[in-house]
């Protein structure tokens, strides 16, 4: 077993689903950008946090209060808890695939 | 002897350069799952978690030779986790954003651009060297990109 394989097996489930929260985090808010045509500093206008927030998120580092959750949620127009939930369960989902693969 | 082999393939790919028949992105593992568990387990789920996307966004990586087109992979600081020194060098190859070809890794000090790191800024020059011509080879027929599969057409197309 690789290295990679190992440290994946060997994370702790809690560190696993709290790092797979905030990756998907970061790939729905760079979506937004995108389809919207904004920057960070837009998103951190309109969904008023600070310029370092909208980095931490959109590098992984956030560990968001749920009131900043619900800002971004209202402000931006967007159902984040659940697409990110979606998210999740979607690779979960791919995950289990691919153990079936290997086994 | 340098050549290139899958090394995460999913919906989108990601192709080790092997040297000496070392592979430098596992060696890099090796060395950061003993002396920094925590960052090594994290790099390794970044490392699941774009692999299994529709594509890469290269904003989820840091610029580290954006002149070069040479990125890093890397997760940003934790409030228990001050600093995240570990940097696995990548670039893209072709025109998807779906394949890159991923290189060696570094321990960053806090205060040193890459540019100060003799190792990791030859590295990262290498590594532009390789994903430029990976992606001529793809232009000229030598290589296929099928998906997340780059697929040679001649015997030492992934060779360097």
């Amino acid at each position: 077993m690789s290295t990679l394989q190992r440290l994946l097996e060997e994370q702790r489930p809690e560190d696993a689903l709290f790092q797979q929260w905030q990756f998907a985090l970061s790939n729905r808010l760079l979506q937004i950008m995108e389809e919207r045509s904004l920057n960070q500093r837009d998103i951190a206008l309109r969904a008023r946090l600070t310029p370092a927030q909208v980095s931490a998120f959109m590098h992984q580092g956030a560990n968001p209060t749920l009131s900043v959750l619900a800002r971004i949620s209202a402000l931006l127009d967007a159902d984040i808890l659940q697409w990110v939930d979606n998210d999740v369960l979607n690779e979960q989902a791919h995950g289990l695939a691919d153990a079936n693969d290997r086994s | 002897m340098i050549h290139v082999q899958p090394w995460v393939v999913r919906t989108c790919a990601l192709y080790a350069v092997v040297r000496d028949g070392r592979c430098l992105p596992d060696a890099f593992f090796d060395e950061l799952a003993r002396d920094q568990r925590h960052h090594a387990e994290r790099l390794a789920r970044f490392v699941d978690m774009i692999t299994k996307r529709p594509y890469i966004r290269p904003a989820l990586l840091r610029p580290e030779r954006p002149d070069l087109g040479v990125f890093a992979m890397f997760n940003h600081t934790e409030a228990a986790y001050p600093y995240n020194p570990s940097r696995l060098l990548c670039a893209f190859v072709g025109q998807s954003n779906r394949i890159m070809v991923v290189g060696a890794g570094f321990i960053k000090t806090q205060a040193e651009p890459i540019q100060m790191n003799v190792v990791a800024h030859r590295e990262a020059m290498q590594l532009a060297r390789i994903a430029t011509e990976l992606s001529e080879r793809i232009v000229c027929g030598a290589i296929d990109e099928i998906g997340p599969l780059l697929v040679p057409r001649i015997p030492d197309a992934l060779d360097f």
